[in-house]
């Protein structure tokens, strides 16, 4: 009996001594500079997605670069909404932030009542974008954009492209090219790229507007009839851009790390440059090139500035598709 | 990857012994460990202290639903199943615009329809035979 | 109220009004009526579901006049005892936050053994200190799950011994064997199986970062180990505590727990994992010789077979309710309600969530079952008093071999539902072992058996968890495509490692061209190293 007693005595102990260690700890730890305890890396897509992913590949390197345990945390649900109106409700304080995309954060307020709102959200870095373009199978009939836009419009309805998500940046690219061909296809929502491309894949639904990673991977089995962009996409240069045959449509997907609303500036420098870092990194920058990115290095300033053009071009187009 | 399977079966026979053993621990101990394994399965699933009241709300639920003699399996299996459900129904009416005869045209969808069709008729045949209260057979409490 | 009739009747009462709120509620919801599927049908069709379910069994329990079976409800101190623990469980989640998850457990787990055994106090305070310090440094510290931390928060990275050295040591020592790390693999897996909720997936996704640690070749094998693993451990507690690790152990529960209260927890342990093995020796069978061709059935599902198949699955759960058609009917419309609260799944609008901000998350289906079957199990023996969660004496610790030989139907059709069902990209590993078990029970000569501990009942669902995994390999390795979150994961573990885009490219490339077989054989051979 004593010897029980002795021992639950020595647990009690050293509970005590774990917290008293912890308030002498909380002292001193408010002193140091930031970064000074472990920081949360929300992610607030499926594990295994992109987002995931890219996470995980950057961990390392932050930890590296910033001398913190870097903790990757998900925050699944709503497209990416739950995840997002937590890190705008989290501690401006630095050590909370999340991989965010664009367009979502800029569409999903604008549709519906998703908890944040698009100026909440403070961009630190975005480091990759993947365009989007419009793809068919390769066994399929048309064989060239105006193929399939004279089936379109010969069939209203018939044909059917497939999207992750409704209000996307996929399905805002359906209803803006349906816009330009002046007739109407179905849009079928899918719950994440991965289903979309699966589906697409086995022949039910007719085209996708798919990002540029998912289409790089099965290029063997997909034709690529247009691509949203600018330029041609590197990693298919014998695929001409939408622009180029008429159609004045740029879309895609920018990824990068947010922080919450009144984060002091000094911890955004901070992060910003630990991210600079990452993505001023040759053997980065080709990983990214090989799976089917666009790497980028865009800073704090020029991603707000960039926002908020993108912001206002997606309310006019909103508005427009409004009917 | 088969190695995984081989040690599977090598370390876990062994251990069977052990695994049993929890069993024997007395319930004044047991339960509240339990309880603690749930809440912390409840919540890291999303991180959400929610999911925590939810797995209270339906324990209560599931404590009413096993005393009044409700099958439980079916609630499961349904809350598992209903977000693809209900994602599939809406694609495949997207593509057929409109048409339910998408689930009969088609060969592989045809028959797994004919399949739950059949097991349903067979069901309420079943019962409109007999004539006892509604006890669940596989349930089997206390 | 001790008849079963007139509960009967009460509960059929409450679940009518139930089904008339939801249809009021659905008759609020905002949404395009334009659409295919317009936003209120689903609920409106649930709604009408529970009505007429609830109705049903009112009318059906106020008209039956037969043998009325007696429904033993508690008595007044089994009512206090379950109260009492219920308020200590809500405490505990309220306390959660504001005090830190490792102070709260040791508060919570101290004083539920102390209220219910008063003359264990040792035992309380060393179970209350010992999880408390379980929960920082192995989920807290080690798996760096993010549980509040209270006022321990600002410990930072003063922890009294760190794991990252004591890791780095490992590995060191450990560079020349594979199979060691395979050996951890498999029990942490297990461990994180055993915890309900935590899934393969997320087990895989924490478990990441340690298999970096280590050389390629045996962070793969560990993180298919870790993945075996967790999948097994999810049964055994379902056999042992009647506590599901995840929603595909679900139906092990039914037999392997009467199993368990019949002193057999020993052989429904044992055949579950000789199940689990022969359906993966199947499995990789499949996987090595038939790839290239399901790997087409896989694409060939699309929207309207997943339906079909999922609407087929549910309807044999329920027609399986036996006699109870009606209130299996009901228990479906219940879990399909509680899906439905939050947003739609593809166009994000919200429903039946009345305004609270929290039920936009929408209510997960692994809280369900922690509830429905871990929670609610404690409270049946809670309200007993129990000493034991049953008290009946082992009779051996494996299956005899005439078991064994009884469930070799068993495990081959499993293997062969899961395998099959596991091919297809998005099906639930819950599904294909509710279906095998179904499927079992109806070829069984001797149905009546299962549900009582029916040795059958427990080979099934395992066999065909463990080939649903084997079968998720072959979209995996066809063309890179996941089947399911866990699989997800583990492409991006092994893509980390380099070996996933090397093969799957060039067994694409070479399949295209009709070589298949050869290409993939070689590939598979490397997956049974």
């Amino acid at each position: 009996m004593k010897r029980t007693h002795a021992l639950a005595g020595i647990a009690l102990l050293f509970l005590a001594a774990l917290c008293f260690g912890a308030g002498v700890r909380a002292a001193w730890s408010e002193e140091k500079p930031y970064p000074n305890r472990q920081i949360t890396y929300m992610v607030c897509f499926d594990p295994g997605g992109q987002s995931d992913r890219e996470a995980r590949r950057q961990q390392p390197l932050l930890e590296k670069i910033l001398g913190q345990k870097v903790v990757i945390d998900y925050k699944i649900g709503g497209g990416g909404a739950l995840g997002w109106r937590t890190l705008t409700k989290s501690k401006p304080d630095g050590y909370t932030m999340a991989g965010f995309n664009i367009p979502h954060v800029i569409l999903q307020p604008l549709q519906q009542d998703v908890g944040y709102k698009t100026d909440q959200i403070v961009p630190v870095f975005i480091f990759h974008k993947t365009p989007l373009a419009l793809a068919v199978l390769e066994t399929s009939p048309f064989k060239t954009l105006k193929d399939l836009i004279d089936h379109a419009k010969k069939n209203p309805y018939l044909v059917s492209v497939g999207g992750s998500g409704a209000y996307t940046g996929y399905h805002m690219a359906t209803l803006r090219f349906e816009k330009m061909i002046g007739t109407k296809l179905t849009y079928v929502p899918y719950t994440g790229a991965a289903p979309q491309m699966t589906s697409f894949l086995g022949g039910h639904i007719t085209a996708v507007f798919g990002a540029s990673d998912d289409l790089t991977r099965y290029r063997d089995k997909i034709r690529v009839l247009g691509f949203a962009t600018e330029k041609r996409f590197p990693g298919f240069p014998d695929v001409p851009t939408l622009k180029e045959q008429g159609f004045d449509m740029v879309e895609g997907v920018d990824r990068g790390i947010a922080v919450p609303p009144n984060t002091p500036a000094s911890v955004i420098k901070t992060l910003e440059s630990a991210f600079m870092d990452i993505a001023k990194r040759p053997d980065f920058q080709e990983e990214q090139r090989k799976g089917g990115f666009i790497p980028l290095a865009m800073g704090h300033e020029e991603v707000k500035e960039y926002m908020k053009k993108m912001t206002e071009l997606y309310t006019e187009l909103a508005q427009g598709l409004k009917k | 990857m088969y190695i995984g399977n081989v040690i599977l079966l090598v370390l876990n026979l062994p251990l069977v012994g052990f695994w049993a053993r929890i069993a024997l621990i007395p319930f004044p101990i047991l339960g509240p460990l339990i309880i603690l394994c749930s809440v912390i399965g409840a919540y890291s699933i999303r991180f959400m202290l929610f999911d925590v009241w939810v797995a209270l709300l339906f324990g209560v639920v599931g404590y009413l639903l096993r005393k009044l003699h409700f099958p439980v399996a079916p609630l499961v299996l349904a809350s598992v199943l209903s977000q693809m459900l209900e994602t599939s129904l809406q694609q495949s009416l997207l593509i057929s615009q409109g048409s339910w005869l998408i689930f009969f045209n088609r060969p592989i969808a045809g028959f797994f329809m004919a399949l739950a069709i059949a097991s349903i008729a067979r069901g309420i045949w079943l019962q409109v035979r007999s004539h006892a209260p509604e006890v669940a057979i596989d349930d089997a409490d206390e | 109220m001790r008849s079963q009739r007139k509960c009967d009747l009460a509960a059929g009462v409450f679940i009518a009004l139930l089904g008339a709120v939801v249809i009021l509620a659905a008759s609020q919801i905002r949404g395009d009526v334009e659409e295919r599927l317009p936003p209120r049908t689903l609920p409106y069709a649930v709604g009408f579901m529970t009505l007429a379910g609830g109705l049903g069994l009112a009318v059906k329990a106020y008209r039956f006049h037969g043998e009325d079976p007696r429904i033993q409800w508690p008595e007044t101190d089994g009512w206090v005892r379950i109260g009492v623990n219920l308020l200590l469980l809500a405490l505990f989640t309220a306390i959660m936050d504001p005090l830190g998850m490792p102070i709260t457990t040791g508060l919570y787990v101290a004083g539920a053994i102390w209220y219910m055994d008063r003359k264990r106090v040792v035992a309380a305070l060393l179970a209350g200190a010992g999880s408390a310090l379980v929960v920082y440094y192995l989920f807290i510290r080690l798996l760096e799950l993010t549980f509040p931390l209270g006022p321990l928060g600002r410990l930072g990275e003063t922890v009294l011994f760190s794991w990252d050295l004591l890791l780095a040591g490992f590995a060191d020592a450990l560079t020349w064997t594979n199979l060691l790390w395979a050996l951890v693999g498999c029990l942490v897996g297990t461990l994180i199986g055993v915890l309900p909720g935590i899934g393969p997936s997320a087990g895989i996704a924490i478990l990441l970062p340690i298999t970096t640690m280590i050389p390629p070749t045996s962070g793969i094998i560990m993180m298919a180990a870790i993945y075996y693993g967790a999948m097994y451990g999810g049964s055994t507690t379902a056999i042992v505590v009647n506590i599901p690790g995840e929603a595909s152990s679900v139906p092990t529960c039914i037999d392997g727990y009467e199993m368990a209260k019949q002193g057999r927890a020993g052989a429904a342990l044992g055949i579950s994992a000789i199940s689990s093995f022969v359906a993966g020796t199947l499995g990789l069978v499949g996987l090595t010789f038939f790839a290239p061709l399901l790997a087409n059935v896989a694409l060939a599902f699309g929207p309207p077979e997943y339906f079909a198949l999922m609407f087929m699955g549910l309807s044999l759960v329920i027609s399986l309710s036996g006699r109870a058609l009606l209130k299996g009917m009901i228990a479906t419309s219940i879990g399909l309600l509680a899906s439905l609260i939050g947003r739609n799944p593809l166009t994000g609008a919200a429903r039946l969530t009345f305004g609270v901000v929290d039920l936009m998350a929408g209510i997960n289906f692994i809280s369900i079952i922690i509830g429905l079957f871990a929670v609610s199990e404690v409270m049946i023996n809670v309200e007993k008093a129990a000493a034991h969660i049953y008290g009946t004496k082992f009779h051996g610790w494996m299956p005899t071999w005439a078991e064994i030989r009884r469930c070799a139907g068993a495990m081959v059709r499993s293997s062969g539902i899961g395998f099959f069902l596991g091919l297809l990209p998005g099906c639930a590993p819950a599904v294909t072992t509710f279906i095998a078990y179904d499927v079992e029970k109806r070829v069984s000569k001797h149905f009546e058996r299962f549900g009582k501990g029916a040795i059958e009942g427990v080979a099934a669902p395992e066999g065909a968890n463990n080939a649903t995994s084997s079968g998720g390999f072959v979209p995996l390795f066809a063309f890179g495509l996941p089947t399911g979150p866990a699989l997800a994961v583990l492409l991006g573990g092994l893509m980390s490692t380099g070996f996933s885009r090397a093969r799957c490219s060039s067994r694409r490339t070479r399949s295209s061209s009709g070589r298949s077989s050869p290409a993939c054989i070689s590939g598979t051979l490397s997956s049974w190293c």
